[in-house]
């Protein structure tokens, strides 16, 4: 059986973006801003981060005016949210433990 | 990636998906609103004096729907699975809503008891969606 790090998803791996996808998979759509504001980073690093996930086809941008200002909000797509759960089921295997028999306890971090 | 790194992620994910999840419980303010408007029309319906006081009241429902509806769109954060939530509240409050002013303005135009308990039923699926919007949101899971 594999170690469960190799089933970690390389897009969602990084931490701005796992911040970013573990906040829109706990909701249907969420304005950019929120995103910002709850994740903690700067409107561009956000933007960055949001164009390699809306690369990958894990989120969907959606812009829209209300009056004269335009808002953009963003979705998690089923791909995106399917790669989440598989990558925090990853994450709980390696939690748990259960994946360290025969591996370094030590390993370096990656 | 080591033991303890994974468990830190895992706590992050949870945590700033109850920081989200906690900006969707607006729908239990859109709940009530809601609710208190299918009331207030369902009364007027059945004791309107006039028909011109039916008129004015149902003028004012659909202000106030306009003003719901302008709430929820403005809104920074659409909750997990609202739009099944809004629809099964849409079609149990249209179900209830129709029955009674059907049947009562056709068989039961003067049984007071019957309005005053349509309007109560008719809160019913706004006040549990509303509910449930925001027991969601107050989850930390």
């Amino acid at each position: 059986m594999s170690h469960p790090r190799n089933r970690l998803d390389e897009v969602i791996h990084s931490p701005v973006r796992f911040s970013v996808v573990a906040a829109l998979a706990a909701v249907d759509r969420a304005e950019f801003r929120v995103v910002r504001d709850t994740v903690e980073v700067s409107d561009s690093v956000l933007s960055k981060q949001i164009t390699v996930l809306e690369s990958a086809g894990y989120v969907k941008v959606h812009k829209f005016t209300v009056g004269r200002r335009t808002r953009t909000s963003l979705s998690l797509t089923k791909e995106g949210q399917a790669a989440f759960e598989r990558h925090v089921a990853a994450l709980r295997e390696i939690a748990a433990g259960t994946a360290l028999e025969g591996s370094s306890v030590g390993e370096p971090t990656e | 990636m080591r033991q303890d790194e994974a468990v830190d992620a895992l706590e992050q994910a949870g945590t700033l998906g109850a920081r989200m999840r906690g900006q969707g419980g607006w729908y239990g303010i859109f709940g009530a609103g809601y609710a208190a408007m299918s009331c207030g029309l369902i009364l007027a319906i059945g004791f309107a004096p006039s028909l011109s006081f039916m008129m004015w009241a149902t003028a004012a429902c659909l202000l106030l729907i306009a003003v719901l509806v302008t709430y929820a769109l403005t809104r920074p954060v659409q909750p997990r699975s609202m739009g099944r939530l809004h629809l099964g509240m849409m079609g149990a409050w249209t179900v209830v809503y129709s029955v009674t002013v059907v049947v009562g303005s056709t068989w039961l135009p003067d049984v007071a008891a019957w309005w005053i308990t349509g309007a109560v039923l008719s809160a019913v699926p706004p006040l549990v969606a509303g509910y449930v919007a925001l027991r969601q949101s107050r989850n930390p899971r």
